[in-house]
């Protein structure tokens, strides 16, 4: 972990653990961090449109809070005065929340969701809603409604989606963390597509209870943020059981952050001999074998891993979000089409043909096909690394269904390829930056554990950060 | 109960040669089921690719091993979880 002094640093470019560290030590007050967050956002959001709303009087008016209870000796946890923006989807009463739509355009929630309700108790503040993909359907972060978000790197290229937003401003360093949410790969695209950290916990890790759902068995909510130690602290915040969503386990959370010792010594990553590698841009195979070089270096020991049953998962978990995503969206659907992107209702359109019975051997299967990956990968690795995506990144154009671009359905789908699987098995994941392909865009490395295992995940991600500078490194457009 | 077999004159004729285009079978289900109709031609489009999920299907017919008893996805991710040293 490294160490920051207010002067050495800007204030916007520091991580979220390094900011807390100053607001504890009172060399840095949450005003001055909330001033400079909307001073970047200002600067630069013009371009990159990560952000939908933004609150700033009532921004400050919290820090300035923060900041009194500070001085009073008080701590209301380890996110103390840390401004955050997250995904419009997340539910605050009174505010709004889009969900990067034309149809809650206008939507105010009358109650909270659960995770901001402890992200403020940890000591946060929320600076409004980010961009993302209309009802966190697309894995691009296209979005005819409010605007495309454009990749602070190059702003022709896309952010990765469905939280672009999220990865956008966390890139640009307008925020030190921000909420996504992930069905198919939507914080871990976005996460690796931006060079930023992503991770999505076990399925049932993080409470979905104010949160916008597009799939009832696939949902997850978590962070990204510039490192792994900054992902393990919000998780740590925001995983565990909550009496208003049902669904969230009853697992004990531990300190995600206490895990990260920097020690793999032995620690076996499998790296799968199928699927995952199929057809990979020779860049990005470069750029993961480079990252398993590091962590060989570190004392972790790589081994070879057959993932069974992939043809299946791959069958199976396409259809489960979006049979889901149409049962949410049907009366929608039949009232008001045409006020959604055509890459969504022509997308939805398609689950009101698929019969039950295939959504529920999907379903039915899913918890045997789990347990088959347990016995036969994890009895032979603690974690399985993958690059997180298999090609280059696209252009905005090159993806674009709405403009009827040739090949863009294609080019669209391919983008959650090595992602999505891993939701229909409800596993920890995490992408971190590892590296630039020939166009300057992030390339992402992707690692997933045992269910529960997210501080195991992480500490691999913290270690393999500890000896690169993938994670540190910054768009040009940052001042 | 007398086993009434259908008449072949009440049959659809459903062999290979003479299925509609999974388009159209979409489009039948989706109306007749949902009431939802197509929004756009992209809507078509993407139904007509929904042969590659049914052909998905048809690789897994006699491989899947249901369930029988009651069982969740939830209980296996507690069944197979990690656990610290």
């Amino acid at each position: 972990m490294t160490t920051a002094t207010a002067s050495s640093t800007k204030l916007n470019e520091l991580s979220l653990v390094e900011a807390a560290a100053l607001v504890q030590s009172g060399e840095v007050s949450s005003v001055e961090l909330t001033e400079a967050a909307f001073a970047a956002f200002e600067s630069a959001d013009k371009s990159v449109n990560s952000a939908i709303w933004l609150e700033k009087e009532a921004s400050l008016e919290r820090a300035a809070a923060l900041d009194q209870m500070s001085k009073a000796g008080k701590s209301l946890g380890s996110l103390h005065g840390i401004p955050l923006a997250h995904k419009d989807m997340y539910y605050q009463a009174g505010k709004p929340c889009t969900c990067g739509s034309l149809i809650r355009k206008d939507f105010k929630p009358t109650y909270t969701a659960t995770v901001i309700n402890r992200l403020h108790e940890a000591g946060s503040l929320t600076m409004g809603g980010l961009n993302m993909a209309e009802f966190a359907q697309n894995p691009t972060g296209h979005n005819r409604h409010f605007g495309h978000c454009h990749n602070p790197w190059s702003l022709d290229y896309c952010t990765g989606g469905s939280s672009s937003g999220s990865g956008a401003a966390v890139a640009a360093r307008f925020v030190y963390a921000a909420l996504g949410s992930d069905t198919g790969g939507s914080i871990r695209l976005p996460a690796a597509i931006c060079g930023v950290t992503g991770i999505k916990g076990t399925q049932t890790r993080v409470s979905r209870y104010g949160v916008m759902p597009l799939s009832f068995s696939a949902d997850n909510v978590g962070p990204l943020a510039r490192t792994a130690r900054d992902c393990a602290r919000i998780m740590t915040v925001i995983s565990g059981q909550d009496p208003l969503d049902p669904t969230a386990s009853t697992e004990p959370v531990p300190d995600y952050e206490a895990q990260l010792d920097g020690n793999v010594q032995g620690l076996r990553i499998g790296v799968p001999t199928n699927y995952f590698f199929d057809d990979i841009d020779e860049e990005l195979d470069k750029a993961f074998q480079a990252a398993m070089d590091v962590l060989k270096a570190r004392g972790a020991v790589i081994v070879p891993v057959t993932l069974p049953y992939m043809d299946a998962i791959s069958t199976y978990g396409a259809i489960v979000s979006r049979c889901e995503g149409g049962t949410i969206h049907a009366q929608w659907m039949r009232e008001r089409p045409q006020d959604y992107a055509v890459h969504l209702n022509a997308r939805l359109y398609g689950s009101y043909g698929i019969p039950a019975v295939y959504y529920l051997e999907a379903l039915n299967r899913r918890g045997p096909i789990l347990r088959a990956v347990a016995n036969e990968v994890f009895s032979k690795c603690d974690v399985f690394a993958t690059p997180t995506l298999r090609a280059k990144t696209p252009t905005l154009a090159a993806t674009d269904i709405d403009a009827g671009t040739e090949g863009a359905i294609e080019a669209f789908g391919h983008v959650s390829v090595n992602t999505r699987p891993i939701n229909y098995l409800g596993l920890p994941s995490v992408s971190l930056p590892c590296g630039f392909d020939s166009n300057g865009l992030p390339i992402g490395l992707q690692i997933q554990g045992r269910p529960f295992g997210e501080g195991r995940i992480l500490k691999v991600g913290d270690a393999y950060q500890q000896d690169t500078d993938w994670h540190l490194r910054k768009p040009s457009l940052v001042a | 109960m007398q086993n009434v077999r259908m008449q072949e004159s009440f049959m659809p004729d459903v062999s290979a040669n003479n299925q509609p285009p999974i388009e159209q079978v979409m489009q039948l289900t989706a109306a007749t089921w949902s009431a939802v109709e197509p929004p756009n031609a992209t809507a078509l489009e993407m139904a007509a690719a929904m042969d590659t999920v049914i052909s998905g299907f048809e690789r897994q017919r006699g491989i899947p091993e249901f369930e029988n008893e009651p069982a969740a996805f939830e209980a296996v991710l507690l069944e197979v979880k990690e656990v610290l040293s």
